[in-house]
């Protein structure tokens, strides 16, 4: 699974491409371990439009990062969900914990 | 055989099924015919010589040798007539399989122009019922027509070589019975042919019916349908009651004919006996011979009959079948993937055999990866082009273009493999959900060795089409009410019980008053009689309805005085569920939600509650007693509001439990664990298992927040797909009954969009579905603009803005064609059909 | 046939089933039904204990069910444009969603617990299972329904006065019987 990655307004985002399951998890995981979260940091978007399926793998990947952010001085949140992505989210409780935006501008808005 | 054949199965003849199959049961079968044959004409040599030569010389020892010798050859001549009648099954059945399987594959393949003609019945009559006489035929094709004839040669041989002229005599009856024999066979023939129609009118006025019958219970048209089937039914009866009579009038009249044999034997033979032309042995060799004579004769004719029989039957279920494919099922090379899925529409049309024009030059042109909405007024054409493109019709003139291909040329394989059609009919098969979801895939991948990979989708593709269906939570709770089977998940099992701990330390506060718990000491409103009993379950084979029956705890609850009430208990809910419901009240299961009373029992049921009128319930015997323990033993006073829980069965329940407790420790049949929070609990569900208890609110936010709560417990777990997994394994019920509607809809999507078309063609493929799910699956095929060539009929025109382009189609010809928005905007025929006609 | 005032001593073995049975009877979409019916009814009826925010229908969804309101209060409002606007409220005793029963359709407004209450509540498809049952029944249904149509129109009517009839006659909420 590619990831690209860019930045904007000082907020890194990341694109993943396809499917988050159990083989792709790992290297979003990574990819999401070198941005840092103090206050040299960087706040996070993670960009859905190109994700087909997460599995749990990848739900595990989200929820630890909201963790580890939570109480951080920068930020996360997603944009872009297809709707049956977002429907897991709402199955799982978990949109009432990350932050989810329909598409990028609003979600970089949420930062400041 | 193979798909390969000659000549296709419809025109085949009836012979050409003899020699099929293994061509050296027929050359054993002669072989043991032949000695059949000498075996039955040796005891005739016998008898000649004992009453011509040994009874004259009174030679004892050499009566009793030739006695021995018949003895012997008669004994002989049934083995093998056994082994013939072995052999003829053998030979008939193995070609009935035969025919059964190359006609079916022949049917499934006809054009569905003749499945519009051709009701279900007929099909299902010709495959069971009619075949089976071109069985018998074919079994007995070589057997009986060789032994008989050469039975016949034999005697007849063996006559005139004992007195030519007498032999003759006898033996001349039998060709003046060949003349009118036939001739009453005729009429049997054509008795025959009316009664295999009338017999295929009949079932498929069954079949037609039966399938219709929500709109016969609906318009109360019982007595319509009776009289239209009490009619066809007496016609079916007169019919065959001349058929058989013109059946048995050849029997008759061979019998007849064959009745005069003695006669002429006695009156010619007694006439040159005493002529002293000839001897007594001879008369009573003739006699003899004349006996043995008939039987052969009898089995030709009868063969005669059964071949006649056959080839009526067999003629008419060909003629019925006679049509020919309207595509090859695999094409000479490898299927190549389509590259870009542009479709051209040259031209076409589409013209019925009534000369209807249902398609009128239709010219369309779709690039790879766009998106066309097909819409227009019922019998426009847009379905009838929808199923053109996807190889279910062909039409008649024009050119249909897939990446350059002929569609109606392609073979069947390379359709399926890059196209998906999804019908606005949902069909589920029997079996489990992972079936059905499989069913395209599976279709495609038992093609034969290609290059190609196989599809075989994962766990992970097989949930990322649930979940883009919208049946993913359906599924999951499928899983999660289902009981863990302990031989293949036993590894489940402790994973289940540290979510339990999760969901205790983190939610047992929150859903404390909404779960009540397995406790020792309270009774369970929300689990059944048996399970407050044994509260516990039972280990290896065993289960709990296996207790129901068992003797030892009957005679457990009959010393704990716990059979009496329950025996009152189970007689309650049987008179209150009769009085309630009814006697007639239809067998479903909505009207039984509310008693443990199951709909196809309650036949039985009704049948028990009348021995029950004015007895006890202890006085019937044990085994209507033990049926009658079964709805108490099922009672769950949380959801079978039929009757009240009287706390006095609550205490005595209570005390039983305790009291099966010990009684179970000192019963070493029962191999019992008793619940408890650190212990799995085998006879529960995955959901009770968690909760450890049972869930008790309906609210509707309630089941919300507990289903969220449940979810991220099984993904932090890595559980979630899993439970999915266990969920796919649900059976859907006879043509997916245990399924709602749109469940069963939205499986039928989910299972074409798992091959991953290059082309999707949708046919008011969700207009079956609510507002929500159609928004759902339509935003999702947007996603897929660009990748995949999609041909939707819609109905609903909100959703045209997200279509690339649209075709507005009137009696079979497209009357506008291109984007939806410009077409609007030109306020014409699409314009009309969204906002009515103008004033 | 049996008088709907008839009483099985029966049907006394359950208080549950006799007190559904009860509700029913004063839906006025089933005043005059035969008892059969009624009991039939009530074996496909069941009763939901809501918490707050609980809804029960929701605006453009099809439930498919007709309510009778046990014990508690709900709000019934119509969405639009991110604004909510209150029609009513339900008192126990009180019957809606009937139209639910006799076709598929969406909702116009949104149904909500305001406090923890108890509904007992029919699906359209044991409704209609019933109804094939007892066909006759459905005459009378409909005949219900008419008047209870009429008999709301004419209240509502009566509500609006003269200076206001004149700007135009605005009937609101009829779908909810």
């Amino acid at each position: 699974m590619n990831i690209s990655r860019s930045e904007e307004q000082g907020v890194v985002i990341l694109s993943p491409d396809g499917r988050l399951d159990s083989n792709s998890a790992p290297s979003l995981e990574q990819e999401i371990g070198t941005i840092s979260y103090g206050n040299d940091g960087h706040h996070l978007l993670l960009d859905f439009s190109k994700v087909e399926y997460i599995s749990s793998a990848g739900l595990r990947v989200v929820l630890k990062t909201v963790k580890e952010r939570q109480s951080a001085s920068k930020s996360f949140a997603v944009s872009n969900m297809q709707e049956h992505v977002r429907e897991v989210f709402e199955i799982s409780g978990f949109d009432s914990y990350v932050s989810i935006h329909p598409d990028k501008v609003q979600a970089l808005n949420s930062f400041t | 055989m193979g798909l390969k054949r000659d000549l296709p199965v419809h025109q085949r003849s009836l012979y050409s099924w003899i020699f099929t199959g293994k061509w050296y049961l027929q050359v054993l079968l002669v072989l043991v015919i032949l000695a059949l044959v000498a075996l039955n004409v040796l005891p005739l040599e016998i008898q000649k010589r004992i009453v011509n030569e040994v009874l004259a010389l009174g030679n004892v020892q050499q009566l009793v040798v030739y006695c021995l010798i018949y003895l012997l050859a008669v004994l002989l001549s049934n083995l093998c007539k056994l082994t013939v009648n072995g052999l003829q099954t053998l030979i008939g059945q193995r070609a009935l399989t035969d025919m059964r399987k190359e006609l079916y594959q022949h049917i499934l393949r006809l054009p569905l122009s003749f499945f519009r003609k051709t009701p279900p019945g007929t099909v299902v009559a010709s495959l069971v019922t009619e075949l089976a006489a071109s069985a018998n035929f074919v079994g007995g094709a070589v057997a009986v027509p060789l032994s008989n004839i050469l039975m016949l040669l034999a005697i007849g041989g063996f006559l005139i070589w004992l007195h030519p002229l007498l032999g003759v005599v006898t033996l001349s009856i039998y060709p003046i019975a060949l003349l009118v024999v036939p001739l009453v066979q005729r009429g049997v023939n054509t008795a025959n042919k009316k009664r295999v129609d009338a017999s295929n009118r009949m079932a498929s006025r069954i079949t037609e019916t039966i399938s219709g019958i929500s709109e016969v219970h609906a318009q109360g048209s019982f007595q319509t349908e009776e009289q239209s089937y009490n009619t066809i039914v007496e016609k079916l009866f007169r019919i065959r009651v001349v058929w058989s009579l013109y059946r048995f009038g050849v029997k008759v009249t061979n019998n007849l004919f064959v009745g005069l044999g003695p006669v002429v034997v006695l009156l010619l033979g007694g006439y040159l006996l005493m002529q002293g032309e000839t001897e007594l042995g001879s008369i009573v060799a003739f006699l003899s011979a004349q006996e043995k004579l008939y039987t052969p004769w009898k089995e030709l004719i009868a063969f005669y009959q059964t071949q006649q029989d056959a080839s009526v039957r067999y003629h008419k279920i060909m003629q019925i079948f006679d049509g020919r494919p309207e595509f090859m099922l695999i094409g000479d090379q490898p299927a190549t993937a389509p590259v870009r899925g542009k479709i051209e529409i040259k031209d076409v049309e589409f013209v019925t055999t009534n000369g209807i024009r249902l398609l009128d030059q239709v010219n369309l042109n779709l690039d790879g990866g766009e998106h066309l909405a097909l819409v227009g007024f019922s019998g426009s054409g847009k379905s009838t082009l929808a199923k053109c493109i996807g190889q279910l019709y062909v039409h008649t003139d024009g050119k249909l273009l897939l990446d350059g291909s002929s569609v109606s040329e392609m073979s069947k394989e390379e359709i399926v493999r890059s196209v998906g059609f999804i019908s606005q009919e949902p069909f589920i098969f029997s079996g489990t959900i992972n079936d059905n979801l499989l069913y395209a895939c599976n279709a495609i991948d038992e093609f034969p060795e290609r290059d190609i990979p196989k599809i075989s989708p994962s766990l992970d593709d097989k949930i990322a089409v649930l979940q883009q269906t919208g049946i993913f939570v359906d599924t999951l709770r499928f899983g999660l009410n289902s009981i863990l089977d302990a031989k293949t998940h036993a590894d489940l099992e402790k994973r289940f019980l540290k979510v339990r701990q999760n969901f205790q330390q983190n939610f047992g506060a929150e859903f404390g008053e909404h779960v009540e718990f397995y406790r020792e000491d309270a009774y369970l409103y929300y689990s059944t009689i048996m399970e407050n009993l044994v509260f516990g379950s039972l280990h290896g084979d065993y289960h709990l309805t296996d207790l129901k029956k068992n003797k030892d705890f009957i005679s457990f609850l009959d010393t704990g005085n716990l059979k009496a009430p329950l025996l009152e208990t189970g007689a309650e809910l049987l008179l209150q569920t009769i009085d309630i419901l009814g006697r007639d009240v239809p067998r479903e299961t909505v009207f039984f939600e509310q008693t443990p009373i199951l709909p196809d029992t309650y036949d039985d049921y009704l049948d028990l509650a009348d021995r029950l009128q004015g007895a006890s319930p202890l006085d019937l015997p044990k085994k209507l007693q033990l049926r009658l323990l079964k709805p108490a033993f099922n009672y769950i006073p949380a959801r079978h509001k039929i009757i009240d829980l009287q706390p006095q069965l609550e205490n005595l329940i209570l005390n039983g439990r305790r009291a099966f407790r010990e009684w179970s420790q000192d019963n070493s049949a029962f191999d019992v664990t008793f619940y408890s929070d650190t212990e799995y609990l085998r006879s529960q569900s995955i959901l009770n298992n968690i909760f450890y208890g049972n869930l008790t609110s309906d609210s509707p936010k309630v089941e919300d927040r507990v289903n969220q709560c449940i979810v991220l417990l099984l993904i932090e777990e890595d559980l979630l797909e899993r439970v999915a997994a266990i969920g796919m394994e649900f059976d859907v019920g006879n043509r997916g009954d245990k399924l709602s509607g749109g469940q069963q809809q939205k499986l039928s999507i989910a299972r074409v969009l798992l091959k991953k078309p290059k082309v999707l063609i949708m046919d008011e493929a969700t207009s079956a579905l609510d507002n929500a799910s159609q928004a759902r699956i339509q935003s999702l095929v947007e996603n897929w603009k660009g990748s995949t060539t999609v041909i939707s009929v819609i109905h609903r025109l909100d959703l045209l803005p997200s279509f690339d382009k649209v075709a507005v189609m009137k009696s079979g010809k497209i009357i506008e064609f291109g984007e939806p928005e410009t077409l609007i905007a030109n306020q014409g025929v699409l314009y009309e059909l969204i906002h009515g006609k103008k004033r | 046939m049996s008088s709907s005032t008839e009483k099985n001593v029966e049907t006394d073995k359950s208080k549950g089933f006799q007190q559904d049975l009860e509700y029913l009877r004063q839906n006025p979409l089933f005043a005059n039904l035969e008892f059969e019916f009624l009991k039939l009814l009530v074996m496909l009826s069941k009763k939901i204990e809501l918490i707050e925010g609980d809804q029960l229908l929701v605006q453009d969804e099809d439930d498919g069910f007709s309510y009778y309101l046990i014990s508690g209060k709900l709000t019934a409002y119509h969405s639009r444009n991110d604004r909510v606007y209150t029609l009513r409220s339900y008192e126990p005793g009180q019957f809606f969603g009937g139209m639910g029963l006799f076709g598929a359709s969406s909702r116009l407004y949104t149904v909500e617990a305001v406090e923890t209450s108890n509904v007992l509540r029919l699906h359209r498809d044991g409704f209609q299972k019933a109804v094939q049952r007892f066909p006759e029944t459905m005459a009378h249904i409909v005949a219900n329904m008419t008047a209870e149509l009429l008999h709301w129109e004419k209240n509502r009517l009566s509500m609006i006065d003269d200076h206001h009839l004149e700007e135009g006659i605005q009937p609101l909420g009829i779908s909810l019987l």
